[in-house]
């Protein structure tokens, strides 16, 4: 079973790297598809708490803190995806402000991480939790090291 | 997305096991389709729409809950 994790995991990273070189240089084509991204995975996050929520696995409160955090990385990226929407030339100053609303999701994932650590006991629940917010610190660094790159 | 940003993806995956594979097909399967700019923007607006819907839903089922 892990070994067939492991090819998938193979595949994807494969799929992932050839659609990335690929790609074009324009860093607010890559910002606002990093926003698309990190939204696609915030979804996943919601749905994930929502199934943890309804196993009993996580208890209301820990719903309710881990769903108040969600909410701020949403409004965060809502941010994100309008302030790409504007920016019609990648310059320097462009890039900037799109750094500060990256730093303002970087916060609120913390804050996301903070409300999952409060408790999630059993180890299944933990892992599912782990994983959301591995791909929502990768969605993050994938940005960061686009708007940084040359 | 650069090699690191790749790096970083397969040591987060390789930390946490299988459990990422879902979400990192599903974050792959949005983008597959090579967007126009506006289609991006769009798709992200109703789907964050969308999405803070569901939070408050979720906050108002877990008070319910006694959250």
């Amino acid at each position: 079973m892990r070994r067939n994790h492991l090819i998938t995991l193979f595949l994807v990273c494969a799929a992932l790297l050839f659609t990335q070189a690929a790609c074009d240089k324009n860093k607010i084509h890559e910002a606002r598809k990093a926003a698309f991204r990190i939204q696609i995975v915030t979804d996943a996050a919601i749905d994930s708490t929502a199934a943890l929520f309804e196993q009993k696995v996580i208890t209301p409160a820990q719903t309710k803190a881990i769903a108040q955090a969600l909410l701020k990385v949403n409004h965060a990226n809502r941010i994100l995806i309008d302030r790409a929407a504007e920016m019609k030339e990648d310059n320097r100053a462009n890039r900037a402000v799109l750094f500060q609303t990256v730093r303002q999701i970087s916060d609120a994932i913390k804050e996301l991480k903070a409300a999952g650590i409060l408790g999630i006991k059993n180890p299944d629940g933990s892992a599912e939790f782990d994983a959301t917010v591995a791909a929502l610190d990768t969605a993050l660094a994938a940005i960061e090291v686009a708007l940084s790159g040359g | 997305m650069g090699t690191a940003a790749i790096l970083l993806l397969i040591t987060k995956a390789l930390e946490v096991g299988g459990d990422l594979v879902p979400i990192a097909l599903r974050a792959y399967a949005a983008l597959r389709v090579d967007h126009t700019d506006e289609d991006l923007i769009a798709l992200a607006r109703e789907k964050n729409d969308l999405d803070e819907q569901k939070i408050l839903d979720l906050i108002a089922r877990a008070e319910a809950a006694g959250g």
